[in-house]
């Protein structure tokens, strides 16, 4: 069904195949080349995110770096100050009064370093022999937790002087304080620099490092986390519910990536990792599909362009089939105006081209066939006025001689009317057939002619023939070929009337008949066949016949002059006579 | 001949047309279709526990891209506050709404409503008793009080006796912690001394728990329903020297409840994870799929010991952003 209506479909003009071929080529280009752009872009686009997920990842690394710098240059203060050293020194010597003008010092120092940074919680120090100081005029440590269990207290002094930072966690080392901060600690050093001797604690707010990872924009549901170098996550807007095991984050393979990116395939979410110099691994995550700004915006401005350009195309191709196609259709109208038999039309040469040359030779062609048509159109009438002068000229020689006999016959018996008579119709008859080469004469000649040619015949067969002419008066004015009537009134009298022992009559009329004129020649005569009738309408010229000759003659002379409506046609019935009708138009 | 040639460009016009429409058809929704009500049982910024459920609903909400509308009485007692938010948020016919009620009875004609109009409703924290909700997040407190019964007689070595605190007769959660401690400890296992409302008097709750070591020498464990009574029952204990031998278990966490544990003053806290509630609401909001009705999320017991798990501080100092 379907391939039957392809087949139907099957562009069959020259322009719905020009036009189909250039819109499927347009729309397969089109499509190519959107879907490669596309692709183009869209991979344009993900590089794009992907290096902008990088810097945004840096600046988030530089300013914990700048936060967690500022901590280890307090830390560094503290563990070259003197006062410190004094302070937390195992050195007996110093008086208890001098302690505590140290502890003010320092303390004063602590508060002048906090009160600078506001993302710092609050500086301790932990001396091993028991002493303590921090940035609070009354330092009340909790009874319940012993700073010596904490993990941020036992790293220091395992690391031994390098400064450690802890992972996210609730100090709770002051009595009533549970903040959220981030602990960098550091093993303070005797003067001699080899000895421990407490441990310094720079607390920086969490506060800072959540808003830091709180304001990074990647895209709509994109986040950042941060894990430490023991796959520990150290901040993840999703915390508990990793906690909880309702969420898992890819841990395992950040921590096994360097620095750079990895995409997620399951999840489509792409993470840039970030190292930083103290252990911790910052982690951008963007969903893949946001970070093509709007996927579904670029596609359709794909699609919409595609759909306007192809349109565009389309329509331009049509037209330019159109045009192309023009000068073909129209040699196609002049061709199918010749075919319902115009010649005069020509088709119009406008071009050089292949067409234009089509048309030249279209209308050569058409030319020579008009011509041919002419020219044989005019042979035929010289024929036929060839025969016609032919039968005029050929005064049958037995009639001129019987009629010469008769009239010598008359001039014996001394009938010198008849004689006289007899002559002057001759005389007649002679002159009508030798007048000039006028084609149409009117009615009255020829009715002159017929009854000059009766006359003769009349006063030659004596009572065995009459006639009757009746022409109305009015007609006589229009105009008939030459010659009209006198083969039919010939074959009545030779082939009806002459045979007959009683003789003969011969009715010669004309009367108005619908747009024309109808001549009846009726003899009452022997009468005919219906196959003499066919053999003599359809009789092919036979010289040796001149009689038919003569009937067919006159038929095809009407039908040559006056087109098919006209004619002659017989009606007989075998004993009982003749009639013949010939029809012609009025022509005046 | 006219219509035959133009049926492919025309064709392919139709085709072209069609392909844009669905282009742009796709990801269009009405903005209303993403709205979820959010109500809690308040907004105050100190009650750390629905600040923290609402740090949950929020990650939710970015994470699944809709937009919360959060709201809740000032004071956790307001419930005729929630029934006019309640009536609020089912004016803007949101795709879901997410609910803590305080007092089911006096959101009746409003828990109607929504059923009428098929709103799809999370109830979470407390349940309903007598309406039909779509889904229910919240722990179990039955099961608390099976856990708490389960630290008060570990092994089941000793008969427990014990007194219930609360400050809430009518408090559907205190209830359904009771219920899950007296199922853990039928009668004949243990011996309850009953369910003592102290109100809202830290005084009266250390007088009744110094009374009861009085009258009761026998008695190991307090299980107070709600935070109220807890700092009064510490205070009694300590003074008559039994912190160490009458296990006291509360519920829910706050700075002197942590105090009292470090302390060695309170036994056990039983406490929720209000992110995770919030989170799940949300999430439970937009699951359309019929999934489970109920959504339990696991409550911790913490102890002196486990305190200071990473895991634990989350729960114990709700870090709020």
């Amino acid at each position: 069904m379907r391939g039957r209506r392809l087949l139907d479909y099957y562009p069959k003009t020259i322009h719905a195949a020009i036009s189909t071929a250039f819109s499927l080529l347009i729309l397969a280009a089109i499509a190519v080349t959107s879907l490669i752009s596309y692709n183009v872009s869209e991979d344009a686009v993900i590089t794009n995110s992907e290096a902008y997920m990088g810097e945004i990842i840096t600046q988030v690394n530089n300013n914990i770096q700048s936060y967690i710098d500022n901590m280890e240059n307090i830390s560094l203060i503290i563990f070259t100050n003197k006062d410190v050293k004094y302070y937390i020194s195992s050195n007996p010597f110093i008086s208890r009064e001098e302690v505590r003008s140290y502890q003010k010092n320092i303390s004063d120092l602590f508060q002048s370093l906090l009160y600078t940074r506001k993302d710092i919680a609050s500086i301790m120090v932990f001396g091993y022999n028991g002493r303590v100081v921090s940035d609070r005029r009354l330092t009340q440590l909790n009874p319940n937790v012993p700073p010596q269990d904490q993990d941020w207290y036992k790293q220091a002094v395992k690391e031994g002087g390098r400064s450690v930072i802890s992972p996210p966690h609730v100090q709770n080392v002051l009595q009533g304080e549970y903040s959220w901060v981030v602990s960098l600690s550091r093993e303070l050093k005797s003067i001699n620099g080899m000895t421990g001797q407490g441990v310094a604690l720079v607390d920086l707010k969490l506060n800072v490092i959540n808003d830091i990872c709180r304001d990074v924009k990647l895209g709509q549901r994109g986040y950042v986390f941060i894990v430490d170098d023991s796959g520990n996550i150290v901040y993840h807007p999703q915390q508990q519910l990793i906690y909880s095991k309702l969420r898992t984050e890819q841990i395992g393979r950040v921590m096994a990536s360097r620095q750079g990116s990895f995409v997620d395939k399951d999840s489509g979410r792409i993470y840039t990792i970030h190292d930083t110099s103290f252990g911790w691994k910052i982690v951008g995550v963007a969903y893949q599909d946001e970070l093509i700004s709007n996927p579904s915006a670029m596609r359709n401005s794909f699609l919409l362009w595609a759909a306007a350009g192809l349109a565009v195309t389309l329509i331009i191709s049509f037209i330019i089939s159109h045009r192309i196609t023009r000068p073909i259709r129209r040699l196609q109208a002049v061709m199918r105006q010749v075919e319902r038999g115009d010649f005069d039309v020509r088709a119009e040469v406008g071009q050089a081209g292949e067409v234009g040359q089509l048309g030249r030779a279209f209308n050569m062609m058409v030319g020579q066939t008009r011509r041919l048509l002419d020219e044989r159109v005019q042979t035929e009438k010289i024929k036929r006025r060839t025969e016609l002068r032919l039968l005029q000229s050929q005064i049958n020689p037995h009639f001129l001689y019987n009629t010469l006999d008769s009239i010598i016959w008359m001039a014996e018996q001394q009938k010198n009317e008849e004689v006289v008579l007899m002559t002057s119709a001759l005389a007649k008859l002679f002159r009508a057939s030798i007048a000039k080469d006028d084609e149409l004469v009117p009615i009255r000649v020829e009715v002159e002619h017929i009854d000059s040619y009766l006359q003769i015949q009349k006063m030659r067969y004596r009572d065995k023939l009459d006639y009757v002419i009746d022409v109305p008066r009015e007609l006589h004015a229009f105009k008939t070929p030459r010659i009209l009537l006198q083969p039919f009134v010939e074959n009545a009298i030779y082939h009806g009337i002459k045979n007959l022992p009683e003789g003969g009559m011969i009715a010669i009329s004309a009367r108005q008949a619908d747009n024309g004129i109808e001549f009846r020649v009726a003899d009452n005569g022997q009468g005919m066949s219906e196959e003499t009738i066919k053999l003599i309408m359809g009789a092919v010229r036979r010289d040796s016949d001149r009689d038919h000759i003569g009937v067919s003659n006159v038929n095809e002379r009407i039908e040559l002059a006056f087109g098919s409506d006209y004619g002659v046609s017989i009606e007989s019935e075998p004993g009982e006579g003749t009639t013949v009708a010939i029809k012609i138009p009025q022509v005046r | 001949m006219r219509t035959k040639r133009l049926w492919l460009p025309l064709l392919l016009l139709g085709f072209v047309v069609l392909v844009v429409w669905t282009g742009l058809g796709r990801g269009e929704s009405s903005p209303q279709d993403n709205v979820i009500a959010f109500i809690m049982k308040t907004t105050d910024a100190n009650s750390h526990y629905w600040q923290t459920v609402r740090s949950g609903a929020l990650a939710a909400a970015k994470e699944l891209e809709v937009t919360p509308e959060l709201s809740g009485p000032l004071r956790s007692i307001d419930s005729d506050e929630q029934a006019r938010l309640l009536e609020r948020a089912i004016a803007q016919r949101p795709r879901a709404i997410v609910l803590a009620p305080i007092d089911e009875d006096a959101l009746a004609p409003q828990l109607e409503e929504i059923s009428r109009l098929g709103i799809r409703l999370i109830i979470m924290d407390t349940p309903l008793l007598h309406h039909k909700a779509d889904s229910y997040v919240s722990s179990d407190h039955v099961e608390e009080g099976r856990e708490a019964a389960g630290i008060l007689a570990p092994g089941r070595k000793t008969r427990p006796v014990y007194a219930f605190l609360t400050s809430d007769e009518k408090s559907t959660v205190a209830m359904q912690r009771r219920d899950g401690v007296m199922e853990a400890l039928p009668a004949g296992s243990a011996y309850n001394l009953g369910m003592i409302n102290v109100g809202k008097s830290e005084e009266q709750a250390y007088r009744t728990v110094k009374s009861l070591t009085a009258a009761y020498p026998g008695m190991n464990g307090i299980i107070a329903l709600t935070d109220i009574g807890v700092a009064g029952a510490a205070k009694a204990l300590k003074e008559t020297g039994l912190s160490g031998s009458v296990k006291l278990i509360g519920f829910d966490s706050s700075v002197p409840e942590i105090q009292l544990l470090e302390q060695g003053a309170m036994h056990a806290l039983i406490v929720q994870n209000p992110f995770n509630m919030g989170f799940l609401s949300v999430q439970a909001a937009l699951d359309d799929s019929g999934g489970s009705a109920t959504v339990d999320i696991p409550s911790a017991t913490i102890t002196r010991a486990n305190m200071y798990a990473p895991e634990n501080q989350k729960l114990l100092f709700p870090f709020v952003y």
